[in-house]
């Protein structure tokens, strides 16, 4: 049963998307209700999705999870999906529907890499839709985020230089002005 | 008006941003490459809004290289950012034919800009 969320990252790798996400479906359909399901693996199920530009069967995904077993989710996770939710409307250009996913996701976590990656999210969806002021106070505030932090996580985790990096370079798109010329 | 130059925008202060982005990806988080093209992208951009076109090409091909590395096929992303690659390379070659006054005395030069717009169009 369990080797059915390796199989569908297989059919995702080898471009086999309709085999791929039949797949998903019958994971889903075959998990009891009361039955935990590690989040983990459908994160990165509906990723692989985003990833390979499937971008609604993504939103599907996390649809589907979201209705099933909501409360077996710790918060972090509900933050992560409805990031999820806030890329894959922001792809598809649904910039109200990215932005509320995107405020949930910010209202619920406590974890400051999470709201950097939320508001990373935020400037690169404002830039999108030509909001360059909105876009740069969202940057400027996952900056604000990271100072804050101290050093010492900040060398400890790789994960945390390359969201700074991410947050400089899409400050640099703002201004660039590249998004929207 | 070129097509780059269509934007304006606050172009110094933006590579001053995407320069701290290399800076950080380049030290402090090696082997990052998806990031790193991204950033060369924007650099390179920049700079070929602002017309030094020569560096705009050796930005964008760094980015190219840089896509090259990553094989996972899962990432379609990748391979339509990559194509976007192909795209920017042969628009920032033929604005250059088009809008560099100093080819006009250079015509080798100008038919190698050209030769490499065409490589960049297939």
């Amino acid at each position: 049963m369990w080797c059915a969320a390796p199989c569908a990252f297989l059919n995702l790798k080898e471009v086999r998307h309709v085999k791929a996400f039949a797949t998903v479906k019958r994971f889903i359909s075959s998990i009891p209700q009361h039955e935990l399901i590690d989040p983990d693996v459908f994160l990165s199920i509906a990723n692989s999705c985003y990833q390979a530009l499937l971008t609604e069967k993504a939103i599907e995904i996390l649809t589907m999870f979201f209705g099933t077993i909501n409360r077996s989710w710790d918060k972090e996770n509900r933050a992560a999906a409805y990031l999820g939710f806030g890329e894959a409307y922001t792809d598809l250009a649904e910039y109200e529907k990215a932005d509320s996913f995107l405020y949930k996701a910010l209202a619920i976590t406590d974890d400051p890499e999470s709201k950097v990656m939320v508001m990373c999210q935020m400037g690169y969806m404002s830039n999108f839709s030509c909001n360059y002021d909105d876009a740069l106070a969202a940057l400027n505030q996952a900056l604000e985020i990271i100072s804050a932090e101290s050093g010492e996580r900040r060398e400890k985790s790789k994960r945390w230089s390359k969201h700074t990096a991410l947050v400089h370079a899409q400050i640099g798109d703002v201004l660039s002005e590249r998004g929207g010329a | 008006m070129t097509y780059f130059q269509s934007g304006g925008g606050r172009d110094l202060e933006a590579l001053e941003s995407f320069e701290r982005a290399v800076f950080i990806v380049k030290e402090e988080d090696r082997g990052y490459d998806g990031q790193l093209a991204v950033v060369y992208q924007g650099i390179g951009l920049v700079h070929a809004r602002i017309g030094i076109w020569d560096e705009a090409i050796d930005y964008l091909k760094l980015g190219h290289s840089c896509l090259g590395k990553i094989a996972d096929r899962i990432e379609y992303r990748c391979l339509i950012f990559s194509q976007d690659f192909v795209e920017e390379i042969w628009r920032v070659r033929l604005d250059h034919y088009f809008w560099d006054e100093r080819l006009l005395l250079d015509t080798q030069e100008r038919e190698n800009i050209l030769m490499e717009a065409a490589t960049f169009s297939e």
